[in-house]
């Protein structure tokens, strides 16, 4: 047998092995032949003998065993049974019988054309046999390399039907070789990918001979995608079967590094940093997007120059020190610098600088990663700032901030909420916490309160009172909304607004109006009545003494008529100014009600119940309104009319403080029958009787006990000035009914 | 000692009323000053005569009531009688207390007027007299020795003149001495009248 390499490469065997091996085999079959042989020519020898066959048929049918057995065993077997059948041939079958002698000398020569046909027909036998036996060793090799080969090889048909696909190829698509034969090539395609494909396909089997790749996704049988990339070259077969041989790479790592790489270049491009690479030459490589936008360079003219031109004069020492550390493989972690921009702009910078090398472990160059810290400076302070003025408008304004994590029950509180609870801003805020401050009567209700927005999410808005350690009581207006966190659980952010000093002020605020209200009534009243008593007692004070003085002058025993009639005459000053006094007052009341103007009443009185709201309520008074939409505009003086009403309806309060209860004050407003307004205050009250129902309008009447008696006689006044009727009536079974009516004071006003 | 005319000052703002108050005080007699603002008075130059002052309480600038305050505190004794229109009780007691001599209300009444005013001017009369009497102690007074003042001092407590000279160190005679000129000097016709005068003066007794 011949020295194989590819043989001993596939099966790992050396030369000398297989030799020796063959041989023992050889001597095996050798022995069996010849056991066979010698069994079979004996057999054929006595059946012959018997049937009485002559030389020639005998020895044809010895040439066919021997021929037969020569296929099993190798040349020498075949030789020595050849000599043995010539032997038995003499023996038995030449005349004499049994006797080496032979009678007649064609016999020998038919013996030695026997011996020499069986020899010729053995040795061909042997070496077709060996012929065959070499191919198959040959083709079976072939098919190791194949089956083997780490790649996929498959051939199609132009169908796309498989023909056949080595056992590498089907193992690494999770196949078996008889899975995949005769199904279409395409089943193990990613399904966008069998349009390429197929169009790959077409051209190599227009362009024979050819070889086309692409590179597509295959489908492995349990799902998973590969990239390949696919030779295929279309050829025509000797028996004129056109096949497509494939073969397949998987390059799923390169693929996938690719991508990696665009990743990284995407992102080098896109970032917000400099990035720069320099060379050992300290000439810039590569400039991204970032360091254009820092620097104000373009990549284009920036690359191939030194990286001195971005760096300031004083600093170009620092350079060959980094060079220095970056040759002993070093990374300059981030480190603060200034560098120039393209404006000669001096930006503060954090830079890393790393060392490049290439694959063998040499220091080509070294990239450097730049961050504008100018704005990230700016910022942070802007942040601290920003904060640092919240932090003051929530101490200046009272205003805390909490975020209140409903599921975990976390609370998270700023510094001025701490402040507004009186709690350490040490401790950890919790809802316990919390309520230990709510002011016990309250606490209930904020607990209930919590409780229905922590379930229904909904805004939080109210608010409730504080019982700090001290005994001292804050109100709080407590605001938040709902929101979901990350993980979708409910959250509350709100503020916590300490309105102490508000609620303290309204009710102040509240006390005084009260105040004012009745004051003001009183002292308007008292200052005008002081000031025309004044200004009346004034010539009142001369006119009696003048008088008096003339009496004097006249009484004398001598009368002094000149004098006398010197103080007749003041006396006449003295009342001229009286009636002066009068006039002016005349026409001080006559220039303000000058301030008239076109008003709906019902505003007018919404006015005035706002202004003594608290005193309504203070009182437990029901009060109700039936105002109609339809009333007129009235020509009047708002001031006055306001007067009015305040006047009936702090009239009807104090006199329903004499009553302990159904307290009841309508306000009423309608159209009247001549097209004016009638407004009419209805009381609960002890009512009136017919004695003051005669004298209430009186100047100076009054039932109560610290009262003037002025308010209802100016209220008829200011009435009957706008041109209306102020008049009352006691209502059934109780209380009073005061009426004014007004009339649209057209007349007036176009006058 | 001759005593000018007793004179009355009235300070009212409105002319009417005051020209009107001055023919009543004229037409019974009395001299009358009239002055229209507190100003106009202080700038004045007063008669030496017992008199008094109707002070309207509503004055333009400083009001009666303070004016009343100033006068006191610049030592002028003037009795005052306030007018006003509008006078309330807290304004009047205050008045009062302050020393005025009435608080009437306008219109005036004519009687009351004058009772008031005449009143003020007896009032005033009895002061001078009194202020008088003061003045003349205390030229007396002054012309004692200072140690006479001391034997003055212990004299009016009524303490035998052995004692005052053990006290001053003194003897009885020299002590004796001392008195009759005390007595001389300050034209006491007795002890009585010695102590009468130190009392006037405001002279308390030396401390033992």
């Amino acid at each position: 047998m011949k020295f194989d390499p590819l043989r001993q490469a596939v099966l790992g065997e050396t030369p000398g092995r297989a030799m020796k091996r063959d041989w023992r085999s050889k001597a095996w079959r050798s022995a069996a032949q010849l056991l066979l042989g010698g069994i079979g020519l004996a057999l054929l020898t006595f059946v012959c003998f018997r049937l009485g066959l002559n030389l020639a048929t005998t020895s044809f049918s010895f040439l066919i065993l021997i021929a037969l057995l020569s296929l099993m065993g190798g040349l020498f077997g075949s030789v020595v049974l050849s000599i043995i059948a010539v032997g038995t041939l003499n023996f038995f079958f030449t005349q004499p019988l049994f006797s080496l002698r032979m009678e007649y000398p064609q016999d020998i020569l038919a013996l030695i054309a026997f011996l020499t046909t069986s020899v010729i027909v053995s040795s061909l036998t042997a070496k077709l046999s060996k012929v065959a036996e070499e191919l198959r060793q040959g083709e079976a090799q072939w098919r190791e390399v194949f089956e083997h080969n780490p790649a996929m090889y498959f051939i199609i048909d132009p169908g796309g039907t498989v023909l056949s696909v080595n056992a590498f190829g089907a193992a690494q698509l999770g196949y078996t070789v008889n899975e995949l034969v005769g199904q279409t090539v395409l089943n193990v395609f990613f399904e966008e990918d069998r349009e390429v494909v197929q169009k790959h396909f077409s051209v190599c089997l227009a362009n024979l001979g050819q070889s086309n790749s692409c590179e597509v996704r295959k489908i492995r049988k349990n799902g998973t995608v590969l990239w390949v990339r696919e030779n295929a070259k279309a050829l025509r077969r000797s028996d004129k079967q056109l096949n497509v041989l494939i073969v397949c790479e998987d390059i799923t790592e390169h693929y996938e590094a690719g991508i990696e790489l665009a990743r990284l270049g995407s992102i080098v491009a896109s970032s917000e940093d400099a990035i720069i690479s320099k060379g050992l030459d300290g000439r810039i490589t590569s400039w991204n997007a970032g360091a254009t936008r820092i620097f104000g360079y373009q990549a284009t003219e920036i690359i191939g120059q030194p990286i001195t031109r971005i760096i300031p004069p004083e600093l170009h020492a620092e350079e060959p020190e980094i060079l220095t550390r970056l040759r002993r493989g070093e990374r300059i972690e981030s480190y603060e610098t200034v560098r120039v921009a393209k404006d000669g702009r001096r930006i503060d910078m954090a830079v890393t600088v790393s060392p490049m090398f290439d694959k063998s472990g040499n220091l080509v160059g070294a990239s450097k990663v730049g961050r504008d810290t100018t704005e990230r400076q700016r910022r942070i302070e802007e942040l601290r700032r920003s904060e640092a003025y919240l932090a003051e408008a929530q101490r200046i304004s009272h205003t805390g901030s909490f975020g209140w994590n409903v599921a975990t029950g976390e609370i998270a509180w700023s510094e001025e909420t701490f402040r507004i609870f009186e709690c350490d801003g040490a401790l950890k805020p919790t809802m316990d916490l919390m309520l230990t401050r709510v002011h016990p009567d309250d606490r209930a209700r904020v607990r209930q309160f919590l409780e229905h927005v922590s379930v229904n999410g909904e805004v939080l808005d109210f608010e409730h009172r504080l019982l700090m350690p001290g005994g001292s009581i804050k109100h709080l207006h407590v605001v938040a909304h709902a929101v979901k966190d990350a993980s979708d659980k409910l959250e509350f952010v709100g503020a916590v607004m300490d309105i102490t000093a508000i609620r303290r002020a309204e009710e102040e605020l509240n006390q005084v109006r009260a105040e004012l209200a009745r004051v003001a009534r009183v002292t308007t009243l008292g200052e005008l009545t002081a000031a025309i008593a004044h200004e009346v007692n004034q010539p009142l004070t001369g006119l009696a003494s003048s008088g008096n003085a003339c009496l004097h002058w006249l009484s004398g025993e001598t009368p002094n008529l000149q004098a006398a009639r010197n103080s007749v005459e003041r006396m006449i000053n003295a009342s001229n100014r009286a009636g002066e006094v009068i006039s002016r007052i005349r026409a001080m009341v006559q220039k303000s009600s000058t301030s008239r103007d076109w008003l709906k009443i019902n505003d007018t009185i919404f006015e005035v119940i706002a202004l003594i709201r608290s005193e309504i309520q203070g009182n437990s008074i029901l009060l109700r309104t039936e105002l109609s939409n339809d009333v007129p505009l009235i020509y009047g003086d708002r001031i006055q009319l306001q007067q009015v009403i305040l006047n009936l309806l702090m009239n009807a309060i104090e006199a329903m403080s004499a009553i302990g209860e159904h307290r009841e004050l309508l306000v009423r407003s309608v159209k009247d029958d001549s097209n004016g307004v009638l407004v009419e205050v209805r009381d609960s009250g002890p009512g009136l009787d017919q004695t003051t129902l005669d004298r209430l309008f009186e100047a100076f009447y009054t039932t109560k006990t610290h009262g003037m008696g002025m308010g209802l006689a100016i209220s008829r006044t200011i009435i009957a000035t706008h041109g209306g009727r102020l008049w009352a009536t006691p209502d059934s079974p109780r209380g009073a009914i005061f009426r004014f009516t007004l009339p649209t004071g057209e007349d007036e006003a176009s006058s | 000692m001759t005593e000018g005319k007793p004179t009355v000052f009235v300070i009212d703002d409105d002319a009417l009323v005051r020209s009107a108050i001055e023919d009543l005080l004229r037409s019974v007699g009395l001299q009358v000053e009239t002055f229209g603002s507190t100003q106009e008075f202080l700038r004045s130059k007063r008669p030496d005569a017992p008199g008094c002052l109707v002070l309207d309480v509503r004055l333009p600038g400083l009001s009666g009531l303070e004016f009343q305050h100033t006068l006191i505190e610049s030592g002028v004794h003037l009795p005052i009688i306030f007018i006003s229109g509008h006078g309330d009780i807290p304004m009047s007691v205050r008045a009062m207390k302050l020393g005025a001599v009435e608080f009437l209300t306008k219109p005036l009444r004519e009687q009351e007027l004058l009772d008031v005013i005449q009143m003020g001017i007896e009032r005033d009369r009895l002061r001078r007299q009194e202020a008088k009497v003061v003045a003349e102690l205390r030229e007396r007074f002054d012309s004692l020795t200072s140690r006479e003042r001391e034997v003055l001092s212990l004299v009016i407590t009524g303490r035998p003149n052995k004692q005052i000279a053990f006290q001053l160190d003194l003897s009885e005679m020299t002590v004796k001495v001392h008195r009759s000129q005390i007595m001389r000097k300050m034209r006491a016709k007795s002890l009585v009248d010695l102590v009468r005068m130190a009392d006037k003066l405001g002279i308390s007794s030396m401390k033992t």
